[in-house]
């Protein structure tokens, strides 16, 4: 048994030479067997990608939207009170600093898409990449 | 089908219009701060103006 990446597997195959229908059959099912293997690790990192976002994607929302109208709410309770500069100022801070830590969750989304976009165009290759960086990881085919 | 991708793409999409929104919202706050800066300082400037007003009159024997 040979650890070895799927592009090795398939190249080996390629240039083998006087296998039997029924040995070229084999070595075909383990590749594809590796192929399913690297699609399924590439699948289970997207998932957790997209777990990550589906989980901070409501309360993110949700805080934008406050952040937005409180926004709107303090400059017209400025204008309808006799509201200082000072408490304005550190109204408008605190407002400031929950928009920057709610907005964090779209560079994360961000983050998220730039990872899964081109692993979602080829899973099987993402996964076998993985297996060329990682040599422990490598699936054995038995050519 | 990239459901993945979509779904991730939307959810940028609908938070980034959202935070469109809040940053339109805070920079108006911001206007209006400026604008209570300046009224303060105004205010101010006015009342500092009045004392130097107020010694001359003293001096001048009208107080």
């Amino acid at each position: 048994m040979a650890p070895r990446t799927i592009a090795d597997a398939r190249f080996a195959l390629d240039q083998a030479v006087g296998l039997s229908d029924a040995d070229r059959r084999r070595c075909e099912a383990e590749i594809t067997a590796a192929l399913h293997q690297a699609t399924e690790t590439a699948t289970v990192l997207m998932d957790e990608r997209v777990h990550h976002v589906a989980g901070l994607r409501e309360s993110a929302l949700a805080d934008l939207c406050a952040v937005r109208d409180d926004f709107a709410a303090l400059a017209a309770e400025a204008k309808a009170t006799a509201m200082t500069a000072a408490d304005y100022g550190a109204r408008f801070n605190d407002l400031a600093a929950r928009h920057r830590h709610a907005a964090q969750a779209i560079t994360r989304t961000e983050e998220a898409l730039a990872f899964v976009e081109p692993v979602e165009d080829d899973p099987a290759g993402y996964g076998d990449a993985l297996y060329a960086k990682f040599p422990l990881t490598r699936p054995d085919f038995s050519f | 089908m990239k459901s993945r991708s979509q779904y991730l793409a939307a959810t940028r999409d609908t938070l980034a219009r959202v935070n469109a929104q809040a940053q339109r919202n805070a920079l108006a706050a911001e206007d209006q701060l400026f604008a209570l800066e300046d009224r303060e300082a105004r205010r101010s400037a006015r009342r500092t103006d009045r004392v130097p007003a107020a010694v001359v009159a003293r001096d001048q024997g009208r107080l």
